[in-house]
This record gives structure tokens, C-alpha cells and sequence, in this order.
């Protein structure tokens, strides 16, 4: 049996009577970049302070390498965290914030000084030893707050939204950083965030997460393509979902009603009948002659092609479709088109009630 | 705004009001320079006769020790005390809260005569005979709430990120402490404690009734002033005067001037 870096198990939480994270198991291997995908109150967090151990769940255990540390306050697990909005210790320069971890442990001097100076260096801030928190940027205390977890060489490193409060071009920046520090130090990752692309861009594995439990669980391509919900399909990629009725089998082909609407052969096979999600990615529609007649209603340029909001007719909600731009002009808004897409390309989900 | 502060009416108003407050203590520390016994105008010359008496004086002398000691025990028990009790304040369940504060914020409006005379009654009643040490407990629990206003403020402006922060990193509680909480505090800490030991220093109302044959400086000058009024009063209060005013900007400077300069230092 291989030994997980981090494991969760049927972990339960409530804060009063509201419930914050429903039997979630979760198991991240050595050297994984795991992402906590989801909205705000999903529980995602919570689940990381769990994990850390500011949050004692009131049932279910957590394991670091396979040892039961539930219990264990956060001071004596050999995990450590990047917090949403870092603070530094305004009374500590850069180089003493660094070393907090090892002066604890009473290291020599020669060894501090020797980690502090890898560590500044692994987050490329070199030289900034004498700074203090108000003569550094946000994404610097980012990444000094990044390398005050990472000296401590602990084999798990929890991220809590770490670039929810930077720029949008700082993020991106940092999440190159964070790539490279993934595959240079070897370690496990734990990524809190509720921006689907930061979760796309950076993990080997997402968590989705939604009202405090885990909805699915997968590769981000898995995710993207496969979504286990309604609520995966939205959230991850924007995807348009739409209620439809499964029709029984007939001459080997597939057929549904969507809306006023009967569709043949959309999907070549379902395991699915009766009440079920469409699950339709905005880039696997097409606007043309055929299809579902509708009229556009919203266009955003979006340099590599055109956002089309389509109002198609008997759905309540616009359908969202991607379109190349391919040199030509969009359609203008008000001219009626129709939509198609390739079968293939289009999931069904069962759908619970309504 | 502007308009008001270049009015004439309140500049005017202003300056008869600071005049109020300042003039008698002008008085006071002038006449303690004064070559004659005289307490009134006009004022005939500077001699430091009065200085040079009190400072021979040997009930002068225990006075100022006895105000000093018991300024250092009230101001160092209420350290202690208040620094627990502000942490206290800030983790006990909102519920309680309020009541609590209360409790430890009522001695700043009972009137002292009353704190006093209570405490008075209360020490005759369990037997303690009055001494300096019933002294310093009285002036505990005057300075208490004063110090706690004080030290709870600064102890709810701590971000509470960096305690789990540091306790993330290793730090067990009483490491969060002293490595964390207490480097951001200790300017604060020591301004309030400043402020404790100078309230301690020139109270006289609730000192009055818990003293015993002891003396303290307060009780001193108002001895003096109730046998006949000796010139030596102006003095004594002169040095109390500059002794207070020293420690209050002391307080001042610590709790008030640090502040903004951590307040920066957070804020980024």
C-alpha cells in the first residue's frame, strides 16, 4: 500500500448548525499539486484549515504520511501554509520572517543563514534580506511568505488563495513561480482557489468542491471534459447546461427534447433516460444554417474570437457559445442564427427532480 | 474648518482656556522660586531656599520612596494582571464579553471618595491593618481599568493571521507570545504601565482613607497645607508637577507615538 503525503477521511464539519464540509475524503500522493476548486462557503478552506490544524473536524481523521494527526494542534504537524493574505511579521525583517521556523528549532547560525539565503533565492528574492513588510510589494510578501513556509522542508505545503489579492498580471507571474517551485522542490501541494483557470493552470488534480462536499474529483482535462455535475460543468469552463428529457432508444439512434425542441443522434450513446443534463462547452457550438433557431442577444470580442450570447427559442437561458473570429466580423446583436453542435462533443448528465 | 480656526472668537476662546488650565500651575511653580514666604504678588525674587528645604527633609524623603514603591508595585501588578486580562477580553465568547468589560470598567466612574471609603471599611472588616500594602491594592484597582482601555485596544488591533501564521510554522502558544504578540505590544505595554504608575503616584482621595500612619507624597503636601500653608507646598507640588508630566509623555510617547508607526508597518 502506497503511503499518501496527505489523506483526509470521511472528515465532517459544522460551524453551529450550518454544516461546512460533509464526509469528504480526499487523498493527495507524494509530490501532488492538488487544488480545492470551488465558491466561496463551499467549504474549501475550512477543509484546509482542517488539514492544517486550526480546525478540529467533529468527525473523520486526517493522516500526514500515514500517521493519525487529527488531534495534533498546528505547531506539531509538519505541514505548512501560505495564507490568503500573508502577513509578515511586522516587528521581523525579511531575513528574520524567513528564519522564524528554523530560530524556533534553535538551529546554529551558519545554518540559518545558509537556509534563509536557499530559501530567498528559490523565490527569487535574493537581497532583500533587510526589508521590511511596508517596503514590499503584495506579490513580494507573497513570495516571502512563500519561502518562510517552504524552509521548514515539510513534506506538504498548503496554499490558501495565496494570489486572490494581487493584480491580475502579478498573478500570473506568480503562478509561473509556483509551477517551477512545484517541480523544483519535490513537495505536495495543497491549492485552495475559486478561480477555475488559476485551478486549470496549475494542478495535476482538482477537487471540485460545493456546499461542503466534494462533487468530483480528477485530472483538469478529466474535469473539463467529463463533468461529474451539473454544477462541475458550470463552474469549471462556463459550460451551458440545459435541462432535457431522454428519450427511450429507437432504431439505434439517441433522441431528446429540449424544450419544444426534438434532437436526434445528439449524443451517440446515453446510459441515461428520462430527465438529464446537456452539458453543451461554449467553443463546441457552431452558428449557422442549422440547428436550433435563435436570435443574438450579448457579443464580446475576445481577440481570438467572438463571445456570442444566444437566445434560443422555449430555453430560459441564453445559450453562451465561443467562435473563432477568423478574420471576419461578428454577427450584429438582434440577427437571428442557429446553433449546432457536434454530438460527440456534448455530455449528458442524470438530473435529480424538476 | 477653516474659516473656524482662523476666527478671532475662537482663537481668543481658545487661548483664555488653555490660560485657565496653565495659569495656576504657572503660579504654583513660580512661587516655589520665590525668596519669601509669601504665597501672593507681588513676586520679589528667585532664591531656592524652599528646594533646599524640602530636599533636607526627612518626611519629604519617605514620602517620595513610599510613592514611588507603591507606584512600582500597583503599576507592575496591573501589568501583569491587565495584559491576562486584556487577552482574556479578546478570546472569551462574545456573550460574556460585554459583562466582563463592564465588571473591569466600573471603578473609572465610582466616585474615589467612595472606592475609599469601601475599601476602607472592607480592609477593617477582614483585619488588615492599613499600610502601604493596602495602599498598593487600592491603587490597583484604581489604575486597572485605565491600563486595560489601554492594553485590550492593542491587543484586539493584533491580526490574529499572524498568531496562526507563526503557530503554522512551529510556534506553540507560549512561543506565539512572547515571539509574536509581545514584540508588537511592548511599546503600548510600557506606555500603559507609565500611565499606571504615574495615576498611582499623585492620588490622594482614596490614598487618604487607606494610608494608615504612612505617608505618600499627595498626602504629604496636603499635611503641609493643613498645618499652616507653607511655601514648601509650592515646591512639592512643583516636583510632583514635572514628575507626572514626565511620565504621562513617557506614556504618551510610547502608547500613542508607536502606535502610529506599527499602525504603518501593518497597514502595508
Amino acid at each position: 500500500m502506497s503511503v499518501f503525503a496527505l489523506q483526509a477521511e470521511s472528515v465532517t464539519h459544522r460551524f453551529g448548525a450550518v454544516p461546512a464540509l460533509t464526509e469528504v475524503s480526499l487523498a493527495i500522493k507524494p509530490g501532488e499539486f492538488v487544488t480545492l476548486l470551488g465558491p466561496s462557503g463551499c467549504g474549501k478552506t475550512t477543509l484546509l484549515r482542517i488539514l492544517a490544524g486550526f480546525i478540529r473536524p467533529m468527525s473523520g481523521k486526517v493522516f500526514l504520511e500515514g500517521q493519525d494527526v487529527t488531534k495534533l494542534p498546528p505547531h506539531q504537524r509538519a505541514i505548512n501554509t501560505v495564507f490568503q493574505r500573508s502577513t509578515l511579521f511586522p516587528h521581523l525583517d525579511v531575513f528574520e520572517n524567513v528564519a522564524f521556523g528554523l530560530r524556533l528549532l534553535r538551529r546554529p547560525q551558519a545554518e540559518v543563514s545558509a537556509r534563509v539565503r536557499e530559501a530567498l533565492a528559490l523565490v527569487r528574492l535574493s537581497g532583500f534580506e533587510q526589508r521590511r513588510s511596508h517596503e514590499l510589494s503584495g506579490g513580494q510578501v507573497q513570495r516571502v511568505a512563500l519561502a518562510r513556509a517552504l524552509i521548514g522542508r515539510s513534506k506538504v505545503l498548503l496554499l490558501d488563495e495565496p494570489l486572490s489579492a494581487l493584480d491580475l498580471a502579478i498573478r500570473l507571474e506568480m503562478e509561473e513561480e509556483l509551477r517551477r517551485l512545484h517541480r523544483e522542490i519535490s513537495g505536495s501541494f495543497v491549492y485552495v482557489t475559486h478561480d477555475q483557470r488559476e485551478a486549470l493552470a496549475l494542478s495535476d488534480r482538482i477537487a471540485v468542491f460545493n456546499q461542503g462536499r466534494l462533487e468530483q474529483l480528477g485530472t483538469p482535462s478529466e474535469i473539463y471534459r467529463k463533468p461529474a455535475s451539473a454544477f462541475a460543468a458550470r463552474f469549471v469552463g462556463n459550460a451551458n447546461v440545459v435541462a432535457v428529457e431522454i428519450l427511450p432508444v429507437a432504431n439505434g439512434f439517441v433522441s431528446l427534447t429540449l424544450g419544444p425542441h426534438r434532437l436526434t443522434n445528439i449524443t451517440q450513446v446515453s446510459k441515461v433516460t428520462g430527465p438529464a443534463w446537456l452539458v453543451l462547452r461554449p467553443e463546441c457550438l457552431r452558428l449557422g444554417e442549422e440547428g436550433l433557431h435563435g436570435e443574438i442577444c450579448d457579443i464580446a470580442y475576445r481577440g481570438t474570437g467572438f463571445s456570442y450570447r444566444i437566445a434560443v427559442d422555449g430555453l430560459a437561458e441564453p445559450l453562451n457559445a465561443e467562435v473563432p473570429a477568423e478574420g471576419g466580423e461578428p454577427l450584429p446583436v438582434g440577427s437571428s442564427t442557429c446553433v449546432s453542435w457536434d454530438p460527440a462533443s456534448a455530455v449528458i448528465l442524470r438530473r435529480q427532480g424538476q | 474648518m477653516d474659516a473656524a480656526q482662523k476666527s478671532p472668537v475662537t482663537s481668543f476662546a481658545t487661548i483664555a482656556a488653555l490660560l485657565f488650565l496653565y495659569a495656576p500651575l504657572a503660579v504654583v511653580v513660580l512661587f516655589s522660586f520665590h525668596e519669601r514666604p509669601s504665597l501672593s504678588f507681588p513676586f520679589t525674587g528667585f532664591s531656592l531656599r524652599w528646594y533646599e528645604q524640602v530636599f533636607s527633609s526627612a518626611e519629604f524623603g519617605s514620602a517620595v520612596r513610599n510613592s514611588i514603591v507603591v507606584g512600582i508595585a500597583s503599576a507592575a501588578t496591573t501589568l501583569v494582571l491587565g495584559t491576562m486580562a486584556a487577552y482574556g477580553l479578546g478570546r472569551i465568547p462574545q456573550r460574556y464579553r460585554a459583562f466582563l468589560a463592564m465588571l473591569f470598567f466600573l471603578p473609572i466612574t465610582l466616585p474615589g471618595l467612595f472606592i475609599g471609603l469601601s475599601l476602607l471599611v472592607f480592609f477593617v472588616q477582614i483585619r488588615v491593618p492599613l499600610s502601604l500594602v493596602t495602599v498598593t491594592i487600592s491603587h490597583l484597582i484604581y489604575v486597572f481599568p485605565y491600563f486595560l482601555l489601554i492594553a485590550w485596544a492593542a491587543v484586539e488591533r493584533l491580526d490574529p493571521a499572524l498568531e496562526d501564521t507563526a503557530a503554522d510554522l512551529g510556534a506553540g502558544p507560549w512561543q506565539v507570545f512572547w515571539k509574536v504578540s509581545f514584540p508588537q505590544l511592548w511599546p503600548i505595554l510600557v506606555g500603559a504601565t507609565s500611565l499606571a504608575f504615574a495615576l498611582s503616584f499623585d492620588e490622594f482621595v482614596i490614598t487618604f482613607f487607606v494610608i494608615g500612619a504612612e505617608s505618600t507624597l499627595p498626602m504629604y503636601i496636603w499635611s503641609g497645607l493643613r498645618r499652616t500653608i507653607d511655601p514648601a507646598v509650592n515646591t512639592v507640588s512643583s516636583i510632583l508637577l514635572l514628575l507626572t508630566l514626565a511620565l504621562f509623555s513617557l506614556a504618551f510617547l510610547f502608547a500613542f507615538g508607536r502606535r502610529q508607526l506599527l499602525a504603518k508597518s501593518i497597514r502595508k
